[in-house]
């Protein structure tokens, strides 16, 4: 997804105001649009608004200096992640989970997007406690005073779709209850049918069909994200998948506390990310985390063929006792049978040191072409290449290595540059997850040995014997 | 014959509860008059000494269930509330009591309820006091001035007639943008306030 929006946003710029309602600690004061055509109109006139802001900014270089080019790069970079923070409040849904898919890339962004878009991760236009009262009646038949024995009426976090409450149940477990906006499933999918049809509206785009299977498959997913009945189902999944792993804790799914817009799950009490920095954690802390977390993305992607979509920082704690907790199960995506055969035939092409360039065109869907750009071809090569080297890597991988960081940002750049993007839509799922992994363990400056942990993750799961 | 006080205030009551059962079953354009003075034995003539039309009557039951809601509310309950919540909470009230009788809600609307209803006697003039009053009392709780300004009164009733008219033929699941539409009203109102003491900012301590 970060390639489409890059490639929407760079192809937009301005010097205007800074939107108004960003107010620290405050959410949009803008309505939320649910008519299609009054979103499609602020979905179009966000992209143009971002888009202008760089145009002008082209221009403007052109009279500048190289100093100068710097600061107008920056200020235009900030500008425009106010913008897109701005109509990520408005539209909510889709967009703002496009917006935190940015906030997630860490260093990969530019680094005034990441200070503005951080903010995503926990900031939500809030839902007061009547409207969310209403909410559990209408869910779970019953009012959070009745159904728990305490509920904080404010919230301690945002979801990108509703926000977060701490309670405790009448049998004395702590818990935490994300409850969902009204109206945000219907929202979504009135969002993303804004977008397809911002596509179909751009003839110049390269490759805008295959753009539009990505907006569908991510369609999909968002909707899927909105019924938190599946998200419970998901949650213990993964809880089942991940027990024996010591080191990882899931929580638990209150199934009775928990309904299509509420969703209870017991209470993980930990830092997150900049929190788990902040105290300064020695180089053994930081591995210990950065294993955990590629063990559990490794058990769940071979174990389970499912793919963990959002490794942002907002959905991982970290425990006082050196566990990591896994917070969100909402973004999830299982392979289909065809597209894990292609998975298990890459992990064992790769093991075998065989030629990758007909698996990588497949999965670029650039197989049926006659001609494939050779640039192109180089660039699938070089983007797995950079996969895979903390995997070909003997022992420990040193994630915090700005050099390799550096690397994988020049090549996803040239990547958008070139519009070279088209891609399965499974991979929409598997880039987020494996650049949020890398983003992640980059900022833990974790040291891990991935080689290890992937082998014997595809051994466990039969991927390769 | 001449018919006593108390005979004729029971016959009003049972009229009244007849037209409750009959318009929570039926379709409110299906229910006549007609219907409404055999359900409540009184000849069909006799109804309208009661009742000017259908929809005064209405009008009336609308009135009693919103009374009765009305009456139990007490604004800053819990302390922390902003005024745009405690009115949200106000008007979700008023929708949930009048819910079986949400089929007659837009003809009532369209026929005795309007942004000019005001001052007489009618069941739709009581009701419009009636929701009036409970939003001075919250609004005077959140220690907004001039909370008895006529054009907050009337910028309020047209909202809250607006949301009504809304929620009235909203089809969405379990109407739920009517939630989303009260939501909005409701901040937009307050905010429109003078010296609004947070009606935007919905408490929220993370």
């Amino acid at each position: 997804m970060r390639a489409d929006v890059m490639e929407l946003l760079s192809s937009v710029d301005d010097d205007v105001a800074l939107p108004a309602p960003l107010a620290p600690g405050g959410g949009s004061r803008t309505p939320l649009p649910r008519s299609r055509t009054r979103r499609l109109f602020a979905l179009g006139s966000m992209q143009a608004r971002v888009a202008a802001a760089y145009a002008l900014c082209r221009v403007r270089e052109v009279f500048a200096t190289e100093e100068e080019k710097r600061a107008l790069r920056s200020k235009t970079h900030m500008v425009a992640a106010m913008r897109l923070l701005d109509g990520a409040s408005y539209l909510r849904g889709m967009v703002m989970k496009v917006a935190q898919a940015l906030a997630s890339y860490g260093e990969l962004t530019p680094r005034e997007y990441v200070e503005v878009l951080d903010a995503l991760h926990f900031e939500a236009p809030p839902m007061h406690f009547a409207l969310l009262r209403e909410q559990f009646r209408r869910d779970l038949g019953a009012e959070p005073e009745r159904l728990f024995a305490s509920f904080e009426t404010d919230a301690f976090a945002a979801a990108s779709i509703g926000q977060v409450h701490a309670a405790r149940t009448h049998d004395g477990h702590d818990v935490a209850v994300k409850v969902q906006y009204p109206g945000i499933a219907r929202a979504i999918d009135s969002d993303t049918r804004a977008w397809l049809a911002l596509l179909a509206s751009m003839p110049f785009l390269k490759d805008r069909r295959y753009e539009a299977d990505v907006v569908r498959e991510a369609r999909a997913g968002l909707v899927r994200e909105t019924d938190y009945r599946v998200e419970a189902r998901t949650a213990d999944d993964v809880a089942a998948a991940l027990a024996d792993l010591a080191d990882v804790v899931v929580p638990r799914v209150h199934p009775a506390l928990s309904g299509e817009h509420v969703l209870t799950l017991d209470l993980l009490r930990g830092d997150h990310l900049d929190a788990f920095l902040a105290r300064d954690p020695s180089q053994e802390q930081r591995d210990r985390a950065g294993e955990s977390l590629l063990r559990a993305v490794s058990r769940l992607y071979y174990g389970e063929r499912t793919i963990l979509g959002d490794p942002g920082p907002g959905n991982f704690l970290f425990l006082r006792d050196g566990r990591l907790g896994v917070l969100d199960f909402g973004c999830y995506r299982r392979f289909t049978d065809a597209e894990w055969e292609l998975i298990v035939a890459m992990c064992r092409a790769e093991r075998a040191g065989a030629d990758l360039d007909a698996l990588l065109l497949r999965c670029a869907r650039l197989d049926a072409e006659p001609h494939v750009d050779p640039t192109h071809l180089q660039a699938l090569r070089d983007t797995t290449a950079w996969y895979f080297e903390s995997t070909r890597h003997e022992g420990a991988f040193d994630f915090g290595d700005v050099a390799y960081l550096r690397r994988g940002m020049e090549l996803q750049k040239r990547i958008m540059e070139r519009r070279q993007t088209r891609q399965m839509p499974v991979f929409l799922w598997q880039t987020r997850s494996f650049t949020g992994t890398r983003a992640l363990l980059h900022r833990l400056r974790a040291r891990v040995d991935h080689r290890r942990i992937d082998r014997e993750e595809m051994e466990r799961a039969g991927v390769v014997s | 014959m001449r018919i006593t006080a108390a005979a004729r205030e029971e016959n009003r009551l049972r009229i009244l509860r007849e037209a409750q059962r009959l318009f929570a079953s039926q379709p409110y354009g299906e229910v006549t008059t007609r219907a409404l003075a055999a359900a409540s034995g009184v000849a069909a003539g006799t109804l309208f000494n009661y009742f000017a039309s259908k929809e005064a009557l209405a009008a009336e039951l609308l009135d009693a269930a919103v009374q009765q809601e009305l009456a139990g509310l007490r604004p800053r309950a819990r302390g922390d509330e902003s005024l745009a919540e405690d009115l949200f909470a106000l008007v979700l009230s008023a929708i949930r009591a009048l819910e079986p009788l949400r089929g007659a809600v837009g003809a009532v609307l369209a026929t005795a309820l309007g942004p000019y209803t005001s001052g007489g006697d009618d069941p739709a003039s009581r009701l419009r006091q009636r929701v009036l009053e409970a939003v001075r009392t919250t609004v005077a709780a959140h220690g907004v001035p001039d909370a008895d300004d006529p054009i907050t009164g009337h910028l309020f009733w047209t909202l809250f007639l607006g949301v009504l008219a809304f929620w009235a033929t909203d089809d969405s699941p379990a109407q739920e943008d009517t939630l989303v539409l009260l939501d909005q009203s409701m901040r937009l109102f307050a905010s429109s306030l003078p010296a609004d003491p947070g009606a935007m900012e919905v408490r929220d301590a993370r």
